[in-house]
């Protein structure tokens, strides 16, 4: 009957923090910790296998688990109403998680108020209640290192000319966040002098996309947007107008979910087909991640799969029992991310439905999970006595 | 633009072959002889073997069945007075309770109305087959007359659509909740008509702990529990969102852990599963609860995906706090008198366990109220349908008493 766990709450020897409860042994998780964070920036994004992975990051999540347990009281009060308690996990998928959307209801933090360096907003979509995730210096130091480490294996480690498929209004006003605003500026570090490829109807803006490519012509040019964006406003309408591109040289950085064209019956597989045959864009990748996590994304690799790398990884999990999925299974992703010291944000169950398809073994030759994602987690129809309109 | 008979988009279900026929129909007395002949005739074809399979429509097939039509009419057709109809009844019925527009048809017909009973665009198994059942009872000669009182439909949802339809009503019936109700009254109706109307409600369920420990057939009890929830996702206003458990605190635990053992078993039984895309939300409320402070408990079942949720009683005055698809709240008081203030014109049905009717009522017929419930029904009785609803005698709403001296 009693809930999942049967770990002691963490009630005991929490407040006070006399020191004699904080033994040797936590002293010495954290200085575990604190050196593999220095540590994880020097090591291959993607070149841990399970066994040794598996230890240096659940160490991490305990630790962060810990640490927002100490800091941060409604993460404390919610992990043990979940989980009762918040005891070290003894696995990856026994980490406790916090429900993504706790960060439109409630502002966690695990910091003092004098530290916050930046609090990023996104409303996901509109209408809804935007996400408030509070960042000091050194997680948003953590974000933007993870987030280089993790590029650099696609974009070769130098800032390219960044062509953005997207209008500059996107970015809306300064302290204004939209989630599309955030990552065209999140991403805007990693490429030279963004152009912005659309004007302020997202019709595609000709002249200065051809001119953008004849500037870079034969050069490598990094190339980012929106999913949709990228095939409504430049596949289809570019076709329409007859204009051909080359971008062969191109790599091609992509998200924000497959939703509107998955409507569409446009596939990964069709998306693709179509920019090689368009374009001859060939390096495309998509990539997974969310403001809640920012830094910590997941990207797609030469064979279509999402890749974790040491800063973060997945858990797919029933999406009734929440029980852990094997490879292959459909269900509702959990993302963990070493990145959140300032909020609660280390794991993390989102609405979105995934499968794992393997650990260790892509053709690619990324170590990690890999996985890919299904969208979101359907509204089914409920009985009741409420739906008479 | 104003809708007119000649006008109004609609597709007809059943009844009347034109609207305007049943719009026009005078009133008639209450419990007529033709109603009740139509509906035993519709009540033999619904218990009819075919149907076994769909425990809803037996249920309204013995609820319309001559001998319980004939015990009801006593009491509107016993004393000296005169009931009547009030003319044309207009009914906004939800779907996710599948055979609701039957029952409301029904109240209408027996206060002496014509009845017009919008149905939701969604279908469901047991709407289309009740449906098709009345359109081929109607479609007797003999109920021509009953015929020419009903009208079933589905239209869009528009203002004008409303405006057209307040326009016909004499009465109008607004079942699906606060959402629903607040839309269809921006229609406005003619001065003498009125609404009957039925918000959000919610439910909760009382039981001693000490009586429910003694008994021995716990499951029979999981049984009739999970009928006045899971036919309905728990998501009925009578499916009960929290229990209350009463007695002593050891008492308390041991029942609530049979308890609800003896319910998951039942669920696992018939094969229910809680809807899987509320998970996430369930949990969220949880999460909201600890942030407020409430230091909530949650115990949840691994294989149905239901979660009760142990808080303090004072919670449970917080309707916000409740939802349905397998999610319970529960507290302990010692006795009765700790009951929590649970006020208000929210809270429709208490169903109860192990308690003497008398033990109850001492709580509502005190002043202040110690509790303000529409309904208080044995646990397995929620969901059966009565005349009363919501502290509605529905056939006096819709009906008239005339004076006549």
């Amino acid at each position: 009957m009693r809930a999942a766990t049967h770990r002691a709450k963490c009630m005991s020897g929490r407040r006070g923090d006399n020191g004699t409860h904080r033994s040797s042994r936590d002293r010495f998780q954290h200085a575990e910790v604190s050196d593999t964070m220095d540590d994880v920036f020097d090591l291959p994004p993607f070149s841990k296998a399970k066994a040794e992975k598996g230890l240096f990051f659940k160490a991490a999540m305990n630790d962060l688990t810990q640490h927002h347990a100490q800091q941060c009281s409604q993460y404390r009060a919610i992990i043990d109403a979940l989980f009762g308690g918040c005891g070290p996990a003894s696995s990856l998928e026994a980490v406790p998680y916090l429900p993504v959307n706790v960060f439109k209801q409630h502002r966690l933090k695990s910091i003092p108020e004098d530290d916050i360096f930046k609090t990023m907003r996104s409303s996901g979509t509109s209408g809804q209640q935007p996400s408030q995730i509070i960042l000091d210096k050194m997680t948003a130091n953590l974000q933007t290192k993870g987030l280089t480490k993790t590029l650099n294996t696609v974009l070769g480690g130098q800032r390219l000319p960044m062509l953005v498929i997207d209008s500059r209004e996107a970015l809306g006003a300064q302290g204004s966040f939209s989630a599309r605003g955030a990552a065209i500026r999140g991403f805007s570090m990693f490429g030279r002098k963004p152009v912005f490829a659309l004007d302020e109807n997202l019709q595609p803006d000709t002249q200065t996309i051809i001119r953008f490519f004849a500037d870079n012509k034969d050069k490598p040019v990094f190339v980012f947007g929106f999913t949709f964006l990228i095939w409504s406003a430049l596949c289809n309408a570019l076709s329409q107008q007859g204009i051909e591109l080359d971008m062969s040289h191109a790599i091609l950085l992509h998200g924000g979910g497959w939703k509107k064209l998955t409507e569409q019956a446009v596939s990964a597989k069709v998306f693709k087909q179509r920019l090689n045959e368009q374009f001859n864009l060939i390096r495309i990748h998509d990539y997974y991640g969310m403001v809640e996590q920012t830094g910590s994304i997941y990207v797609e690799c030469s064979h279509g799969h999402l890749h974790a790398s040491v800063f973060n990884d997945v858990v797919i999990r029933d999406p009734l029992t929440l029980e852990p999925k094997a490879v292959g299974e459909e269900g509702v992703i959990q993302t963990l991310s070493i990145f959140p010291r300032s909020y609660p944000g280390h794991s993390l169950l989102t609405q979105d439905r995934g499968v794992l398809l393997g650990e260790d073994d892509c053709p690619c030759g990324r170590r990690g999970k890999y996985f890919k994602v299904l969208g979101r987690v359907a509204q089914a129809e409920i009985r009741g006595c409420s739906d008479t309109l | 633009m104003t809708v007119t008979f000649d006008t109004f988009s609609h597709q007809r279900l059943a009844g009347a072959d034109e609207l305007k026929i049943a719009a026009t129909v005078p009133p008639h007395p209450v419990f007529a002889d033709a109603v009740i002949a139509m509906l035993s005739a519709l009540s033999a074809e619904l218990m009819r073997p075919d149907f076994r399979a769909f425990p809803d429509i037996a249920g309204l097939g013995f609820f319309c069945r001559q001998a319980h039509l004939s015990i009801m009419s006593r009491a509107y057709t016993g004393d000296t007075d005169f009931h009547m109809g009030r003319g044309t009844t207009v009914h906004y019925t939800p779907s996710n309770v599948p055979l609701n527009f039957c029952y409301s048809m029904i109240a209408g017909l027996l206060a002496g109305n014509s009845c017009i009973i919008r149905l939701s665009d969604k279908d469901s198994p047991e709407s289309g087959r009740v449906i098709a059942v009345l359109d081929r009872v109607l479609s007797d000669p003999a109920f021509e007359d009953i015929r020419n009182r009903v009208y079933l439909l589905r239209c869009a949802p528009t203002q004008d659509n409303n405006d057209f339809l307040a326009r016909l009503s004499d009465v109008r019936v607004l079942w699906g909740g606060d959402a629903a109700v607040s839309t269809i009254r921006q229609s406005f109706l003619k001065p003498h008509a009125f609404d009957v109307t039925f918000p959000d409600r919610y439910s909760i369920c009382l039981v001693s702990s000490a009586a429910y420990l003694e008994e021995h057939d716990r499951k029979s009890i999981a049984a009739a529990f999970f009928n006045d929830t899971f036919l309905f996702d728990q998501n009925a206003c009578s499916s009960p969102r929290a229990v209350i458990w009463v007695g002593a605190p050891q008492a308390n635990a041991a029942a609530q852990s049979a308890f609800w053992d003896a319910l998951h078993d039942i669920m696992l039984e018939r094969g229910y599963r809680c809807p899987a895309s509320l998970t996430f939300g369930k949990l969220m409320l949880v999460a909201d609860l600890a942030v407020g402070g409430h230091e909530p408990e949650m115990h949840r079942c691994r294989k149905t995906g239901n979660m009760v949720i142990s808080v303090n009683p004072d919670v449970l005055c917080e309707p916000s706090r409740f939802s349905g698809g397998g999610y319970f709240l529960q507290a302990e008081i010692g006795d009765l008198s700790q009951l929590p203030p649970l006020r208000g014109h929210k809270l429709q049905t208490v169903t109860y366990f192990g308690f003497a009717k008398e033990d109850l009522v001492s709580l509502i017929a005190v002043s202040p109220p110690r509790l303000q419930a529409d309904r208080l029904v044995k646990i397995g009785k929620a969901t059966a349908f009565d005349i009363v609803w919501d502290g509605y005698d529905l056939i006096s709403q819709m009906s008239k008493r005339l004076v006549i001296q």
